[in-house]
C-alpha cells in the first residue's frame, strides 16, 4: 500500500512539473489565522531499559519562516503510565528540559504482550488519557549490508546505501518503524592537556540520522521477507570505517496510522492531488469529553537493533579523494573543529 | 388537492381540444438544403402573428394555422431564413429547405439553435456549444477543448488549471453525466486533465444541462452533458487534417453507397518533445495519448435511421524505472430512430461503455500491476408523441448493468515482494422508467413535467462485513461477514425523481422560468484529493454507502433585445444535497476491502446567482458572465475521530464565490478574426496551518479547520488571432491558422499553496501551473 502511495506521490509531483511547460514555485507571505493552543503529547514505552520519556507541549502560533515556539512547554502536569494489570508508575518533570517528563522507577520495564495507558492531568485540571497500547513483539533484523554508490549529491556524492533484510511473521498483523543512525570518526591534532602533557580531543564522532519517517505494514507482504529495504545513505567523506545502527520497532495499528498521517503531512508536495490536510490526531483524548482530541500520540514498542561496520572500499577511497581532498589533519581540538560531534566512542565502534 | 389537480388537467385538456378544432394543421420538416439532413431547433413563425413553433430533433414541426392566407418564415441559426406564402384548405405538409449561411460574421462560440430560445424555450440552465468556432477560443497549447470552452460559461467551474473534470453548480466532478452519442464517459481527461478526451473535430454540438435535466436521463446529481457527434457528409468524401503543439488530428467523412455514411476521426499526441526539455529527473518520463471516433449512419427508407457510434481512447504516463500509468476507454452505441408518423417517433438504443485504469510498478523486487475499472451496459427506448402543437409527451425506460472493479493488484514476477490483492468486483442493475410532458398551456405559459423512477439493486457475488454498533466502523470492529452468491440481491434502493419546469412569457422579448429537479446517483468516484486523479476509482452504492440525492430549485429571468442581438439572463439556484460521501481524515481508499470503514456520509448545500449578457450578432460578438456561487459540506458522523472540521459546515474544495468571464470576438475581414477571453475567480478554499508543534523531533503543523482559508485569486487574459483561407463556399481546400497566447500578462496564478519544511523552518509556497505566457500555433486543413 505504502509502496503504491509513495510512487503515487512521486508521480503526482513529477507530473505536475513535467506536463506543465512553465510551472513555477515561489515563496509567499500569508496572513494566518490564530487558533487556541492544543495539547501535544509525544511519548512512548519500549521493552528496552527505562527511563521512558513523555513530552507535553501546546501548539504555538503558526508563523511562516519561524521555528517552533519553545515556550509552549507544559509544566506542572501529573503524568503516569498504567499497565493492564494495574501497575502504575509516576513520571517526574525533568527541569532542564521544559515539558519533559520521565519515569524514575528502574524496575518499571515495558513487557511484550502487556498494554499501557498514559494519563496526563494538566495544571488546569483537565485529564487526558491515551488508548490502551499493547506492546507487540518485533522480529529480529536478519541482515544489514551495504553497497557502494555514486548517486548522491554535492559533497555527499559517494557513499554507501545500507540495506536491511528481516523475516515478517506470518498470520500476524505487523506494523514497523525503523530508525537508522550512522557514525564516522573525525581526526584532529588535538589540544595539549597542560597537566597530563597528553594531546587530548584528537578524535571525535559525527553522527548522521535518517531524517525521514520509515514505517511499513506487512499487509502487502505478510509472512514474506522484508528484502533489500534501504535504511540509510551513508556519505563517504573521511577515512576509515563507518558504524551504522538500525532500530526496528513494533507499532500498534493505531500508532502506525498516526505515523502514517504524520508522514503524509511531512512529505506533502503541495500538488492538487495531495490528500487534504487534517489535524494529526492520535490516541489521546480528554477523559471527560472523548470528542476533544489531543495531538501527538503515546506508543508502546518492542525494539530490535543491529549494527553494521562499513569499511571503506578502494573505489570509495579513490572517489572520496576526488570529492574532498583534505589531506592534513587539522590543528585543534576535534570537537571544537567539527561542530555537532561527540568525543565519546559510540558503542559497537 | 389531488382532485383539484385532476380537474384542472381535464379542463385544460378540453380547452386544448377546443382550440385545435376548426383549424388546419400545417406540418412538415425543416432540412438542410445541401445535406438534406434535418435541422432541429429551427423556428417556424407566422408573420405578424403569435403563431410559431420549433422543430424537434428530427426536424419535424407541426402548427395549427388559420385557413386565411399568411406568410410563414423558417429560421435557424447558421442558415438563411426562408419565407413562403400559404393559403391552406386542408392539413398540409411542407418541407422547408434552408441553405447554409456562409458568413463568418454570425459564427458565435456559444449559441442556442433558435435565436430567441433564451426567452421562448422552456429549457433553462442549459449551455450549448457549437464546435465550429471552438478553434478560435484561445486555449493552452492551442488544443481546442470542449470543457475549457464551457468553463467560460456561468455555473461551470474547475478546481484549478489543468485539473480533470468540472464542477457544475456546486456539484462534484463525478456528478456529471457525460454522454457522447449516448455513450457515458467515466473520464473526460487526457494527460491528467489538461485536455478533454473528445476530439472537437468530430463533434456536432454540445449541450450542458445545469438544471432541469430531461427526465430521459438520470443517474448523476448535478448535470448532464450531451455531446452529439457529426453525421458523415452524405454527398462526398472529404477530409480535415490538423496539427498543433501537442497533437495531430485527422477526420474523414463521406458516403458509402447511397444509404450509408461514415465519419472517422482520430487524434494522436506527441507531448514527449516538451518533456525532454525538462531537467534530468523528469526528462525521461514519457506521456502519450490518442482518441478515435467512428460513426456509421444507415438510412432505412425515408423515416428510419440506424446509427453506430464507437469511441476509443488511451492515455499513458511513464516514470523512468518506476511506474507506468495508463487509462483506456472504449464505448459503442447502436441507435435506431424511427419517425412512425408525423406525430409519433420511436427511439431505441443499446449502449456499452468501459473505462479501465492501470498502474504498473516496474521497480526491481516490487513489480506489480494494479487495475481498476467500470463497465456500463444499457438498453433503452423512448417514444415521443406530439398530438398537437401544444403537447409533447415523452415516455421511456432503460436498464443498466454495472460491473465495477474497485481494484486488484497482481504480482508480475516471482521476485516481487508485493503480494497480490483483489477487491471483489461489484455488480448492479439500475432500472428506470419515465414520463415527461411539455404542454404549451397558452402563448405565455409552458409547463414541462417529468417523473422518473430509478431502482438500483446491488447483486452478488460479494462478501459483506457486519460491524459492531455504537463504535466507528473500522476493520477491527467487523464482527462477521455474510457471503452473497452470484446474482443474489444484496441491497436495493429506489425512488422517484420528479422534475417540473415552468415558463412564463412576459412578452416576446422576455420571460421568467422556474424549475425543480430531484436527482439520485448510485455511483461514486472515490477520492480524497482536491481534483480528480487517475487513481480515483468508481464504487457502487452498497449496504453502507447510500445513493447520493439532490434537490435543485432554479429560477431565471431572460431578456432579448434588438432582434435577439443582445441576450440577457439572470438565474438563481438552490441545491440541497442530502447525502454525499466523504473520506475520513487520512483514510486509505485504494485497495481497501472494507471501504465503508474509510468513508463517512455528509450533506451538501449549494446556492448561487448567474448573470449573463451576450451580443450574438455583428462584427463584434461577445459575452460577459458573472456567477456568485457557494457550496458547503457537513460531515455526519457521531464519532470525534471521524468528524471533519469538528462536525461544522465547511466550504467545498471547489467553492469559488465570484467568477467572472468575458469573451469577445472581432471579425476583421479577409478571413481574419481576433478573439480574447478574460477570466477572474475567487481563490479556491485551502487548508492553512494554524498551529506549530513537534513530535519525536519532527516539526509539524496543525490544520485544525477544513477549508477556512483561500488561495489568492485567479485571473488570466487570453488572446488569439485566426486566419481562414476560405474565400467562398465553393472553395473546398482551405486552411485555418490559429495563433494564440494563453495567460497574456504572465500572471503566476496559484494552483495550490502548500507548506514545506526547510532546515526545520516551515515556509509557505505557491505552485503556479503557468507562470508565463504560453504561445501556441494550431493548423487545420480541409480537403
Amino acid at each position: 500500500m505504502r509502496i503504491i502511495r509513495n510512487r503515487y506521490n512521486k508521480f503526482i509531483l513529477a507530473s505536475v512539473f513535467s506536463v506543465l511547460l512553465v510551472s513555477c514555485i515561489r515563496e509567499i507571505d500569508l496572513a494566518l489565522r490564530v487558533e487556541n493552543p492544543v495539547l501535544v503529547v509525544d511519548g512512548m514505552i519500549t521493552n528496552e531499559a527505562p527511563p521512558y520519556n513523555v513530552k507535553l507541549t501546546y501548539t504555538g502560533v503558526y508563523e511562516a519562516s519561524n521555528r517552533i515556539n519553545e515556550n509552549q512547554a507544559v509544566s506542572g502536569a501529573r503524568v503516569s503510565i498504567t499497565d493492564d494489570q494495574g501497575l502504575k508508575t509516576q513520571l517526574e518533570q525533568v527541569l532542564e528540559e521544559p515539558g519533559k517528563y520521565q519515569t524514575n522507577d528502574p524496575q518499571y520495564w515495558g513487557r511484550v504482550g502487556r498494554s499501557y495507558t498514559l494519563t496526563v492531568e494538566l495544571p488546569n485540571g483537565e485529564v487526558y488519557e491515551s488508548s490502551s497500547e499493547k506492546l507487540m513483539a518485533v522480529p529480529e533484523i536478519d541482515k544489514l549490508y551495504s553497497e557502494f554508490t555514486e548517486n548522491g549529491n554535492g559533497d555527499q556524492r559517494v557513499g554507501y546505501n545500507v540495506f536491511l533484510d528481516a523475516k515478517d511473521p506470518k498470520d500476524v498483523s505487523n506494523y514497523y518503524r525503523w530508525q537508522a543512525i550512522g557514525y564516522r570518526m573525525r581526526l584532529a591534532t588535538g589540544v595539549l592537556n597542560p597537566f597530563s602533557g597528553v594531546m587530548e580531543n584528537k578524535q571525535c564522532w559525527q553522527s548522521f540520522k535518517k531524517e525521514t519517517i520509515d514505517i511499513e505494514t506487512d499487509i502487502d507482504f505478510d509472512g514474506n521477507t522484508i528484502q533489500n529495504r534501504l535504511m540509510l545513505y551513508s556519505p563517504a567523506y573521511s577515512n576509515g570505517q563507518y558504524l551504522i545502527e538500525v532500530t526496528q520497532m513494533s507499532l500498534s495499528r493505531e500508532v502506525y496510522q498516526f505515523w502514517r498521517r504524520m508522514n503524509e503531512q511531512l512529505t506533502r508536495t503541495g500538488s492538487i492531488f495531495d490528500p487534504l490536510p487534517s489535524p494529526v490526531e492520535g490516541n489521546i483524548s480528554l477523559k471527560t469529553n472523548p470528542n476533544k482530541l489531543a495531538l501527538g500520540y503515546f506508543g508502546a514498542s518492542a525494539v530490535s537493533k543491529k549494527r553494521l561496520i562499513v569499511f571503506e572500499t578502494d573505489e570509495a577511497k579513490r572517489q572520496r579523494i576526488e570529492v574532498s581532498s583534505q589531506p592534513f589533519v587539522p590543528t585543534g581540538g576535534c570537537t571544537n573543529l567539527f561542530p555537532g560531534t561527540t568525543p565519546f566512542k559510540p558503542s559497537g565502534w | 388537492m389531488k382532485h383539484h389537480f385532476t380537474a384542472f388537467f381535464l379542463i385544460a385538456s378540453l380547452l386544448c381540444v377546443y382550440e385545435v378544432k376548426g383549424q388546419i394543421r400545417l406540418f412538415g420538416q425543416i432540412i438542410n438544403k445541401t445535406t438534406q439532413k434535418p435541422i432541429s431547433g429551427a423556428s417556424v413563425q407566422m408573420l405578424n402573428s403569435n403563431v410559431g413553433t420549433t422543430s424537434d430533433s428530427s426536424g419535424n414541426y407541426t402548427l395549427t394555422v388559420p385557413s386565411t392566407g399568411f406568410n410563414l418564415r423558417a429560421t435557424a441559426v447558421g442558415y438563411y431564413p426562408k419565407m413562403r406564402y400559404f393559403e391552406p384548405k386542408k392539413d398540409t405538409r411542407y418541407v422547408f429547405e434552408l441553405a447554409e449561411e456562409f458568413k463568418q460574421l454570425d459564427e458565435v462560440t456559444v449559441k442556442t439553435n433558435r435565436e430567441d430560445a433564451n426567452v421562448s424555450s422552456i429549457e433553462m440552465s442549459t449551455l450549448k456549444l457549437d464546435t465550429k468556432s471552438l478553434r478560435r477560443i484561445p486555449v493552452v497549447f492551442g488544443e481546442a477543448d470542449i470543457i475549457k470552452a464551457l468553463l467560460l460559461q456561468p455555473g461551470v467551474s474547475t478546481v484549478g488549471e489543468g485539473a480533470a473534470g468540472f464542477n457544475v453548480r456546486g456539484g462534484r466532478t463525478d456528478q456529471n453525466l457525460v454522454l457522447l452519442d449516448e455513450m457515458p464517459l467515466f473520464s473526460t481527461s487526457h494527460l491528467l486533465g489538461f485536455f478533454t478526451n473528445v476530439n472537437p473535430d468530430v463533434v456536432q454540438d454540445v449541450t450542458l444541462y445545469k438544471a432541469g435535466i430531461p427526465a430521459q436521463y438520470g443517474g448523476r446529481l448535478s448535470s448532464m452533458m450531451n455531446i452529439n457527434l457529426k453525421n458523415g457528409n452524405p454527398n462526398k468524401i472529404n477530409y480535415q487534417a490538423g496539427a498543433g503543439n501537442v497533437s495531430a488530428r485527422l477526420v474523414a467523412e463521406g458516403p458509402l453507397g447511397k444509404k450509408l455514411t461514415f465519419i472517422l476521426g482520430g487524434r494522436i499526441a506527441y507531448p514527449n518533445w516538451m518533456i525532454k526539455r525538462f531537467p534530468d529527473n523528469i526528462r525521461n518520463s514519457r506521456a502519450f495519448f490518442y482518441d478515435l471516433n467512428a460513426k456509421l449512419r444507415y438510412q432505412i427508407g425515408k423515416n428510419q435511421q440506424l446509427t453506430l457510434s464507437t469511441y476509443l481512447n488511451h492515455d499513458d504516463f511513464k516514470f523512468p524505472d518506476d511506474t507506468v500509468y495508463s487509462w483506456n476507454a472504449k464505448a459503442a452505441s447502436l441507435q435506431w430512430n424511427a419517425q412512425l408518423n408525423d406525430r409519433l417517433s420511436l427511439n431505441a438504443a443499446a449502449v456499452y461503455s468501459d473505462y479501465a485504469f492501470q498502474m504498473e510498478g516496474i521497480k526491481e523486487f516490487y513489480r506489480f500491476r494494479f487495475q481498476s475499472g467500470i463497465t456500463h451496459k444499457e438498453l433503452k427506448t423512448n417514444l415521443i408523441f406530439v398530438p398537437s402543437e401544444a403537447h409533447r409527451l415523452d415516455v421511456g425506460a432503460s436498464m443498466i448493468r454495472y460491473d465495477v472493479a474497485p481494484g486488484y493488484r497482481t504480482r508480475v514476477d516471482d521476485e516481487s515482494n508485493i503480494n497480490p490483492k483483489a477487491i471483489a468486483n461489484e455488480q448492479a442493475y439500475e432500472y428506470s422508467a419515465y414520463v415527461s410532458e411539455e404542454w404549451n398551456v397558452a402563448r405565455w405559459l409552458t409547463v414541462q413535467a417529468g417523473l422518473r423512477y430509478a431502482a438500483f439493486a446491488l447483486v452478488g457475488p460479494k462478501t459483506v462485513y457486519n460491524y459492531e454498533a455504537g463504535v466507528p466502523r473500522t476493520p477491527e470492529t467487523a464482527t462477521e461477514s455474510t457471503q452473497y452468491s452470484s446474482g443474489q440481491k444484496i441491497q436495493s434502493y429506489g425512488g422517484f425523481e420528479p422534475r417540473v419546469s415552468l415558463r412564463i412569457g412576459l412578452s416576446k422579448m422576455h420571460s421568467i422560468k422556474l424549475s425543480y429537479n430531484r436527482t439520485r446517483q448510485y455511483l461514486h468516484l472515490i477520492t480524497n484529493t482536491t481534483a480528480i486523479s487517475p487513481a480515483d476509482f468508481w464504487k457502487l452504492s452498497d449496504n453502507y454507502l447510500p445513493p447520493q440525492v439532490a434537490d435543485q430549485y432554479a429560477a431565471g429571468y431572460y431578456l432579448n433585445l434588438k432582434d435577439n442581438v443582445y441576450e440577457f439572463s439572470v438565474e438563481g439556484y438552490y441545491k440541497n444535497i442530502s447525502l454525499l460521501l466523504e473520506a475520513k481524515n487520512g483514510a486509505i481508499l485504494l485497495l481497501n476491502p472494507q471501504l465503508e470503514t474509510a468513508l463517512i456520509t455528509a450533506r451538501g448545500l449549494a446556492y448561487g446567482v448567474e448573470l449573463s449578457a451576450k451580443k450574438n450578432k455583428g462584427q463584434f460578438t461577445g459575452q460577459v458572465n458573472y456567477t456568485y456561487a457557494r457550496t458547503f459540506i457537513q460531515s455526519l458522523s457521531t464519532f470525534a475521530l471521524e468528524q471533519i472540521n469538528q462536525g461544522n459546515w465547511f466550504p467545498a474544495n471547489y467553492d469559488k464565490p465570484h467568477i467572472l468571464n468575458v469573451a469577445a470576438n472581432l471579425t476583421l475581414g479577409r478571413g481574419w478574426s481576433m478573439s480574447s477571453n478574460f477570466t477572474y475567480n475567487t481563490g479556491r478554499p485551502a487548508i492553512y496551518p494554524d498551529g506549530n508543534y513537534s513530535v519525536a523531533g519532527y516539526p509539524l503543523i496543525n490544520y485544525s479547520r477544513r477549508n477556512a482559508d483561500r488561495i489568492p485569486d485567479y485571473h488570466r487574459l487570453d488572446w488569439a488571432i485566426t486566419k481562414n483561407t476560405r474565400q467562398n463556399k465553393e472553395q473546398l481546400r482551405y486552411s485555418t491558422w490559429v495563433f494564440s497566447l494563453y495567460n497574456v500578462y504572465g500572471r503566476e496564478n496559484p494552483y495550490s499553496v502548500y507548506f514545506a519544511r526547510f532546515n526545520r523552518i516551515t515556509r509557505a509556497y505557491q505552485l503556479a501551473v503557468f507562470g508565463s505566457v504560453v504561445p501556441a500555433l494550431s493548423w487545420n486543413y480541409n480537403f
